[in-house]
């Protein structure tokens, strides 16, 4: 997989500092990924209104949420894993 | 989106008991709206910290000034107006304030290493592909499509998806396959997805030439027609002659003096290049963009100019 901007490391340290509730370190981390999150939710939903939506409704989700990541996970599961939980739940309310 | 509001009668009498006096009915009336107020702070701020901040705020000025709502109003729009002023205060407070989400630019300058460009990922999204690959992609139930996005658009692996969705491997692989099956029906063929697989191994290949310093290997993926495009200086026409360019004038003779970085501009596939001084740093040097025809280089046009690399998101120096 190659990363970009940032690689693990520095990945991990982020990660430690926004559970901590540091607003910068979280707001890098969603920058380094925001660009294949936007891909990611576009193409689950299918519609860009609604993917933008949903993409900041993951990063709301992310930073409320940020005390409960596991120390081991990596920023990128985290932060597509909610995303998916999103985009699935709006798929479901369409129905 | 999802939000579960109350009719609007139920929101009636939530409202009245509210203005009444009642605090848990006020809460329970303002909640069906409270995330789309954070998302609106959001938007308005910025910051997810802010936006939770002034999301308590709107909602004490609301519960203050409840009994001067109109019922007649709109309760969402009487709320978003309070939370809109809210933000502006907040932002009128903090006028030196850099935007703290956004330290990098908007875009992603550097696709090459997105993980959209990713080597492993099956289908890539460009112009033009994305639109038949989001049509295709709707046919799947959805977390086959998410498996299918993390894998073939993302170049995700499977352990890494598996464990998005804590699942297994093999349960994985499963809906990976019969999603594939379904896109594979939706998909125009021969899809643009072969098309940019082979934009993006002859990409492969030719900075693999340029890093052996094999002139041969390059002249390969040349048409016979192919074109060198390098302003001012005039054309070079023809893979023979631009064999002759490369082996003679180009880099000072030694191609490997040049480091290559596959990237992509406007659509097309194309190079960032790095020149090794003679004290073995690199420095910039320009960007190369490729035209495939017929799974061949039919023309690269060279921009020698530095202060290209950083507007791609490369280094200056390396």
């Amino acid at each position: 997989m190659t990363r970009s901007h940032v690689d693990l490391v520095d990945e991990r340290s982020l990660l430690a500092a926004a559970r901590a509730g540091d607003e910068r370190a979280f707001g890098r981390l969603v920058e380094c990924h925001r660009t294949g999150l936007e891909q990611f939710c576009l193409l689950m939903l299918g519609d860009r209104d609604d993917a933008k939506c949903v993409l900041e409704e993951t990063v709301l989700c992310a930073w409320r949420e940020r005390e409960l990541v596991e120390p081991i996970a990596t920023a990128r599961i985290w932060l597509y894993r909610i995303a998916m939980l999103a985009c699935l739940e709006d798929l479901d309310a369409r129905r | 989106m999802s939000a579960n509001r109350p009719n609007s009668a139920d929101e009636r009498l939530l409202l009245q008991a509210a203005q009444a006096g009642d605090e848990l009915a006020f809460q329970r009336l303002v909640d069906p709206y409270r995330r789309a107020l954070q998302a609106h702070c959001y938007r308005m701020l910025g910051s997810p910290h802010d936006a939770e901040d002034i999301v308590q705020e709107t909602l004490l000025r609301a519960w203050r000034a409840l009994d001067r709502f109109e019922p007649r109003a709109a309760f969402q729009t009487w709320l978003y107006r309070i939370a809109t002023n809210a933000c502006l205060d907040e932002l009128e407070r903090r006028p030196r304030r850099p935007e703290p989400v956004q330290p990098f630019p908007d875009f992603s300058p550097d696709e090459a290493a997105s993980p959209t460009y990713d080597p492993a990922a099956r289908y890539a999204i460009r112009e033009g592909m994305e639109l038949a690959l989001l049509r295709a992609i709707q046919k799947l139930p959805g977390r086959q499509r998410a498996v299918l996005i993390l894998r073939d658009v993302l170049g995700w692996t499977s352990p890494e998806v598996a464990e998005l969705l804590e699942s297994t491997v093999a349960a994985t692989n499963s809906a990976l396959q019969r999603a594939r099956s379904t896109i594979e029906l939706h998909l125009p063929a021969p899809g643009p997805a072969s098309a940019a697989g082979t934009e993006r191994e002859l990409l492969g290949r030719y900075v693999d030439a340029f890093a052996r310093d094999d002139v041969d290997g390059l002249v390969a993926l040349l048409r016979e027609d192919a074109i060198l495009r390098m302003p001012p200086q005039p054309a070079v026409l023809g893979a023979g002659a631009i064999a002759e360019f490369f082996r003679e004038r180009a880099a000072g003779g030694d191609l490997a003096r040049m480091q290559l970085t596959a990237t992509w501009a406007n659509g097309r596939p194309a190079v960032a290049a790095h020149r090794r001084t003679d004290g073995g740093g690199l420095v910039a040097h320009g960007i190369l963009v490729l035209d495939v025809a017929d799974e061949r280089i039919a023309a690269i046009d060279a921009f020698i100019d530095p202060a290209l690399l950083p507007v791609f998101g490369f280094p200056a120096t390396r």
